[in-house]
């Protein structure tokens, strides 16, 4: 539970575009923020902003980091309270303006007064290696990196494995393995975990199973992992054992199998045949 | 071959043995055969992950030593005239590659010595 | 600790644009069908109905809110503008109102500062402000003289005279081609777009703004302090509307059911009662 200390700075990141960094800032975030603790999200894509409307506050924002390293407004003033927990709040990025509106001196001193009042500051990244990551990364002393079992998104995240191995800030770094489609690893079609794993030679935060319920959710604006009831999308379940992995516990990973296609069963007849 | 002792006007009859030898010499597929047909298109699907490993193991290794295949290719001519100097080498099977063992990299050469060149001078 | 504050949970339901009242009961019954099938609307939900000029007897709204009691949810509020759907309602220990809120007010009613006023909005919003001081910064002007007056036609028919600012003494940008997100179009003056404001644009004018098009993105008019402002446009949808020291925003959820109305008019935003309201811009002659 939350602890005096200082507040963690965990920075979310993947090189490439599109492979769901702020899905799982988003989610991870409100993991967090669901088990008790003071979490802000802060969005560092300047110019193309989207935390907002994953988390549904986009209507709510008055003030963003711009007007806060400039001075506008008060930093306070700028935190837009998620409408669900009033223990999340999202540190908005400015829309019209673009990356160099923001530097990492300006970024660690906005995370350093962040970090008095919270446990878990979650940065997400803009795509790229250049101004916007440096940004991101500047005031973190952790990360997380995004990649989806495609060579393009792998190959990213080695680079910027390599970007963060070379800052002496950042003390670990863990990947979650987002679109994960357990029948295409099944039928050899897509790398497995573990073939990621090696490739990279990182250590796993989580698996993300593809899950249609991800793009419901961000339609309506509530993270997934804040679905209720019995029985909730494997995704929910496989954001909610990130966010105990991150805060200490020793939680199993995901069984991500499904039923055999039949397809499958015709196949592996074929090969008792032929052997 | 058979058919040469036989005379010129059994020419039809010699052309239809010909045919008959080839048809019954020719590797007839059999079950087995088309089975590992099949097998093999199914696996030959499910390597679409092996290609994606093994494409993305070389592409990160030229990635991470800042190597590209014509870089390595020019170290491979330099080499060889390095060597060349010592040794006389057989340069058509002389292969340089990286790979990779865990957490290292490692840059392979494998090249085939004919002889000393003290031995020819 | 999972206990997640839903202080939002409230549905507004648009059977307004239904045939008829067995064509309001048959959408409401498919939406709540669909919500329940997809359990997205938990228990202790608020349902509200709009059911605009439809006429319901007590019957068919008994019918309706069995319907939506049955989920375990609750009904509270129904807007109508027939005398006989409102009477309907009383009688069923509904709370009855003309017309549903277009935005929510997130300003005070009360004026402020322009920081005075965030923190009030904040306040509403539950943020920590408590120990804040008000940044220094230089206050809005006064709101430009002379003011004139203007009669307007409210959604119940009744005529108001309002004071109002044209801000006629200030100059009119005029911009021809759409905006998009992340662009600003920023005035001393008047501004008019010809096109669409997309979300994501910002438009921030001294005087009234006018977009012959969509407002989807925000839009501050009045920016240095004048109440009186006005924002006008073909279709409102705006992220926020902020006209002076007031800001309203788009409500969370709004389920439209049904087809929409073929033709509407165009939209005006004013500040009355304290808070932004959306009109149907209907110009009397």
């Amino acid at each position: 539970m939350a602890t005096k200390t200082e507040g963690r700075v965990i920075v979310i990141t993947s090189g490439k575009g599109g492979v769901g960094k702020t899905t799982s800032t988003a989610n991870i975030g409100a993991g967090l923020a669901r088990m008790g603790y003071k979490v802000v999200l802060i969005d560092t894509d300047i110019g193309l902003r989207n935390l907002d409307i994953l988390m549904g506050l986009e209507n709510r924002i008055v003030y963003n980091i711009v007007d806060v390293v400039e001075e506008r407004c008060k930093l306070a003033q700028a935190l837009v309270k998620d409408k669900r927990m009033p223990n999340l709040c999202l540190l908005p990025a400015a829309q019209t303006r673009d990356k160099s509106a923001l530097t990492p001196e300006q970024m660690n001193s906005v995370v350093s007064e962040l970090k008095k009042e919270h446990d878990f500051i979650l940065i997400d990244s803009p795509a790229g290696i250049e101004q916007g990551f440096q940004n991101a990364v500047a005031a973190a002393s952790e990360a997380i990196v995004v990649a989806t079992p495609e060579m393009s998104s792998v190959r990213d995240a080695d680079r910027i494995i390599g970007l963060l191995e070379t800052k002496e800030e950042i003390k670990n770094y863990k990947l979650v393995l987002n679109r994960v489609r357990p029948d295409m690893i099944k039928a050899n079609d897509m790398m497995d975990v573990d073939d990621v794993l090696e490739i990279l030679s990182v250590k796993l935060l989580g698996i993300i199973p593809e899950d249609q319920d991800i793009i419901i959710s961000t339609n309506r604006g509530e993270p997934v992992v804040l679905r209720e009831g019995e029985k909730v999308p494997k995704a929910t379940l496989a954001y909610r054992n990130i966010a105990k992995r991150i805060s200490g516990e020793d939680v199993p990973f995901l069984e991500l199998e499904t039923p055999v296609p039949w397809m499958e069963k015709v196949k592996s007849l074929f090969k008792f045949g032929a052997a | 071959m058979p058919t040469e002792g036989l005379q010129p006007q059994n020419n039809k009859l010699v052309q239809w043995w010909v045919g008959l030898f080839q048809k019954l010499s020719a590797p007839v597929p059999t079950p087995t055969d088309t089975k590992t047909e099949i097998t093999d298109k199914v696996d030959g699907s499910a390597s679409a992950k092996d290609d994606a490993k093994n494409r993305l193991k070389l592409v990160l290794m030229h990635d991470r030593t800042q190597l590209s295949p014509s870089l390595l290719e020019d170290m491979r001519d330099e080499l060889m005239e390095v060597i060349s100097k010592y040794v006389e080498i057989d340069k058509t099977t002389m292969d340089l590659c990286l790979e990779q063992e865990s957490n290292t990299i490692a840059l392979v050469a494998n090249i085939q010595v004919v002889r000393g060149r003290e031995a020819t001078s | 600790m999972s206990a997640i504050e839903d202080r939002e949970r409230v549905v507004l339901v648009d059977l307004s644009h239904a045939e008829s009242s067995a064509d309001a009961v048959r959408q409401l019954e498919a939406y709540l069908d669909q919500e329940r099938s997809q359990k997205r609307l938990g228990a202790g939900s608020r349902i509200e109905l709009n059911t605009g000029d439809l006429l319901l007897t007590p019957g068919v709204l008994a019918k309706m809110t069995l319907a939506i009691r049955k989920l375990g949810l609750s009904v509270e509020t129904l807007y109508s503008v027939v005398p006989q759907t409102q009477q309907s309602a009383l009688d069923e220990g509904l709370l009855v109102r003309q017309k549903p809120p277009n935005y929510m007010s997130i300003g005070a009613p009360r004026k402020f500062s322009p920081e005075q006023f965030i923190n009030q909005a904040y306040k509403d919003l539950d943020l920590p402000f408590e120990n804040l001081s008000s940044p220094e910064r230089t206050a809005g002007s006064e709101p430009q003289e002379p003011l004139t007056r203007l009669s307007v036609t409210l959604d119940d028919g009744t005529r108001e005279e309002v004071e109002r600012n044209p801000g006629l003494s200030l100059g009119t940008v005029f911009y021809k081609q759409n905006l998009r997100s992340g662009q600003v179009l920023e005035a001393s003056g008047n501004i008019v777009v010809v096109g669409d404001a997309h979300s994501g644009s910002e438009i921030l004018a001294d005087g009234d703004i006018l977009v012959w098009g969509f407002l989807g993105g925000i839009a501050h008019a009045g920016r240095q302090g004048n109440d009186k402002s006005e924002i006008r446009a073909i279709r409102i949808e705006a992220v926020q509307l902020r006209i002076g020291h007031y800001i309203a925003r788009r409500p969370d959820r709004l389920f439209k059911l049904g087809q929409a109305k073929k033709h509407r008019a165009p939209e005006v935003a004013r500040v009355r009662d304290g808070e932004i309201q959306i009109y149907e811009d209907i110009v009397e002659r």
